[in-house]
């Protein structure tokens, strides 16, 4: 039983699709065998821990952010997560600072089989995300990796403002009900932007919502441990 | 009915536990590394690279014996080739001001001070934007350089300045004939 179920679950991962199938014709059994409407559907509201934590931890960074979710069939979701964060990126040659909201929209998928009354999930999800953001290069050295003119310290603050990016992101979590209606939840995030504007002889070294970027490529990531009350609306 | 259902949920918490806990550990590892270093490939502030031709036939390069290249950083003279035979050098331009002044010696040995020659490099500078680690670099501009004359004492003929902007180190920024 543990090996199907492990193996089904990696599947699914992988072929949504084919998965997809299989569930639909559980669910024609489900509905053939109980009588109960006992599938609680409504709006599920919540907030990111992780932030608010981090914002605590880490004096560099501060932020938080809304989560919700609004079951429209018996797997599949309509999320969406909007946030605020302020991040200092300190690195060895520079000092920014980065302050912007964001927003997230899309779908989950939950791929767990619950047993009737209950409301669990293993989720993937997708998602469009959008931010704006300032930026302050706050000061920088001139690098010249040599010993007779070492790099001169620049302290001259310049702010790019009205900077956006635009990204996809997959998103994997777990979802457990922990009491009525009490959600907690982990998620991890893979992000790809497709489009960012880019400040004129600088980068962006982080995007709200989106995190730290890279110079190799265009991938972020990310994570986040929710609660959030689910406001049932009808059973089903 | 009731055997198969504990066992049911036994093996959903657990996986649940797992991945709860591959969660809480890539949480950990992304928040505490620091992996960007500036490494010595990156192209940085460029050197000036200055070739050394013959005077009577300037399509030759000719060899300084025994160059010594120094320079004055806050009243240290800091000697950046020492009795070198070569035709070719690179040597940093100062990237807090806009000029930087060299003294070229050849034949400068241990018992023989050589013949001095004093030549100052002006320019503008522009701070251009590399990476997160390794920030900034300059590149320079309108690049003029000047040749104190000393009556019948100067080893350096000539001065040309090839590449007005040094943006890399692939190219000969200014040929010296002696």
């Amino acid at each position: 039983m543990k090996m199907k179920h492990t193996l089904l679950f990696f599947i699914s991962l992988l072929f949504f699709g084919t998965y997809l199938g299989k569930a639909q014709e559980e669910k024609e059994i489900i509905a053939k065998d109980s009588i109960i409407k006992n599938n609680k559907y409504g709006l599920r509201l919540g907030i990111d821990l992780a932030r608010p934590i981090q914002s605590i931890v880490d004096k560099d960074f501060s932020g938080f952010e809304i989560m919700a979710d609004f079951r429209i069939t018996h797997r599949f979701y309509i999320a969406a997560e909007i946030g605020n964060d302020t991040d200092d990126q300190i690195e060895e040659n520079l000092v920014s600072s980065t302050k912007g909201s964001y927003v997230k929209l899309g779908l989950d998928f939950n791929a767990y089989n619950n047993w009737v009354g209950m409301d669990n999930a293993i989720y993937a999800g997708l998602r469009y995300g959008f931010s704006t953001f300032n930026q302050d290069l706050q000061g920088y050295t001139v690098y010249t990796g040599d010993s007779t003119f070492p790099g001169t310290i620049v302290y001259d603050p310049i702010s790019y403002s009205g900077l956006n990016a635009h990204w996809i992101e997959f998103i994997f979590g777990v979802k457990t009900e922990v009491f009525n209606n009490l959600f907690l939840s982990i998620n991890l995030q893979l992000k790809n932007k497709f489009y960012e504007q880019v400040p004129e002889n600088f980068k962006n070294l982080y995007i709200p919502g989106f995190n730290k970027t890279n110079d190799y490529g265009n991938f972020g990531a990310g994570f986040g441990y929710g609660i959030s009350y689910l406001i049932p609306i009808y059973k089903k | 009915m009731l055997y198969f259902w504990k066992k049911e949920t036994n093996s959903n918490q657990t996986m649940i536990q797992k991945i709860v806990l591959l969660f809480l550990i890539v949480g950990i590892m992304s928040a505490c590394t620091k992996d960007d270093i500036c490494t010595k490939e990156t192209r940085t502030t460029p050197l000036l690279v200055i070739k050394f031709k013959n005077k009577i036939n300037p399509l030759l390069s000719k060899n300084v014996t025994n160059l010594t290249v120094t320079t004055i950083v806050n009243n240290d003279s800091i000697d950046i080739y020492k009795s070198q035979t070569t035709d070719s050098i690179l040597i940093p331009l100062n990237t807090g001001t806009n000029n930087t002044e060299y003294l070229f010696t050849e034949n400068n040995t241990a018992s023989n001070p050589g013949n001095t020659d004093n030549v100052n490099f002006t320019y503008q500078r522009d701070n251009i934007y590399i990476n997160r680690a390794c920030a900034f670099k300059v590149i320079f501009k309108e690049l003029i350089t000047q040749l104190e004359i000393v009556e019948g004492e100067n080893w350096i003929s000539e001065i040309e300045v090839n590449k007005s902007t040094v943006e890399n180190e692939d190219e000969t920024h200014v040929t010296i004939f002696h």
